[in-house]
């Protein structure tokens, strides 16, 4: 056993770090609940990055969940009620992109499968949903 | 004459277990890092990101034990190796990986350098968010198209604290359980 070990919180220093990291971090959701209050009216943009790269835009949100095909397989993105999206289920091990859960203003990526979904505000984009 | 050749022995003998010992100490943790990252990988997570980050332990138990090179080599290698296994090795998530724990060791030795008096907590923590960081941030290089994705911040720092927590924890009983 060794019994000189560095403590876990060692003095006024720690407190101080921590607390600029708390401070960041109250900012950081500031930032988050004012971006969550846009003009998200369900337009987004979803990128495959395959080879070839895909892009689709969406001007509003679709009735029903939309399937794309990433790297790893299947992505559905999905369009909720309260004017927010998600992706609903994906092909990727990890799951990380379904379990950020429902978003209006910061995109969802899953890396793995290469799938992006960018939510836009209201009036960026005229069209259903274009392909290329 | 016996004592010089013994002393000169002693000496060798030291040298080259001091070498030998680190590097296999580098060694072992490398690979405890790499099984705790393959491990942890296909776990549930509560929340988005939200795991317990335990390799991030071998890199700052390297760091207070043997050095920031060693800190560093931990860093390199255990998520390459973690790579490998999991069929990842170059790709993106590899890529995001390696910044991450590379970004961590690096400001971990770097806040240690600043305030030596620093405690666990504050080194895991910081690291931890460091790790996040840099992990967004090749992630908006690599795929995103506008800045909406820092808006996860929030979140990954909520993510850090605990497990920079956690961390410190483990690396604290692993220099109380080791000579």
């Amino acid at each position: 056993m060794n019994d000189n070990l560095p403590p876990i919180f060692a003095g006024k220093h720690d407190w101080l770090i921590l607390l600029v990291l708390l401070a960041l971090s109250f900012l950081a959701w500031a930032a988050h609940e004012h971006g969550s209050h846009s003009s998200f009216s369900g337009a987004c943009r979803v990128r495959i990055l395959t080879e070839p790269p895909q892009e689709m835009l969406f001007s509003g949100p679709q009735a029903q969940p939309v399937e794309v095909r990433g790297r790893t397989g299947p992505a559905v993105i999905e369009w909720g009620s309260d004017r927010k999206i998600r992706i609903s289920s994906s092909s990727c091990p990890c799951k990380t992109c379904v379990n950020m859960g429902w978003t209006n203003s910061s995109s969802l990526i899953c890396v793995p499968n290469g799938v992006v979904v960018e939510p836009m505000i209201a009036g960026d984009q005229q069209v259903d949903a274009v392909t290329r | 004459m016996i004592d010089q050749q013994q002393q000169t022995t002693g000496h060798a003998g030291n040298l080259i277990a001091g070498t030998t010992g680190r590097l296999a100490l580098t060694a072992v943790l490398v690979a405890s890092a790499a099984a705790l990252q393959v491990v942890e990988s296909p776990l549930p997570r509560f929340l988005p990101w939200l795991k317990p980050g335990l390799a991030n332990a071998m890199t700052l138990y390297a760091l207070l034990r043997l050095s920031a090179s060693a800190a560093m080599s931990v860093a390199v290698l255990r998520t390459s190796i973690a790579a490998l296994f999991m069929g990842s090795l170059l790709s993106p998530v590899h890529l995001i990986s390696f910044a991450g724990a590379t970004s961590a060791a690096a400001s971990m030795t770097i806040l240690r350098r600043l305030f030596p008096a620093a405690g666990l907590a504050t080194l895991s923590v910081f690291g931890a968010l460091v790790n996040n960081f840099a992990q967004l941030a090749v992630v908006q290089f690599m795929f995103a198209a506008n800045m909406s994705i820092w808006l996860h911040l929030a979140l990954m720092i909520w993510v850090a604290l605990p497990s920079g927590l956690i961390v410190a924890k483990v690396t604290q009983e692993l220099l109380r359980r080791t000579p």
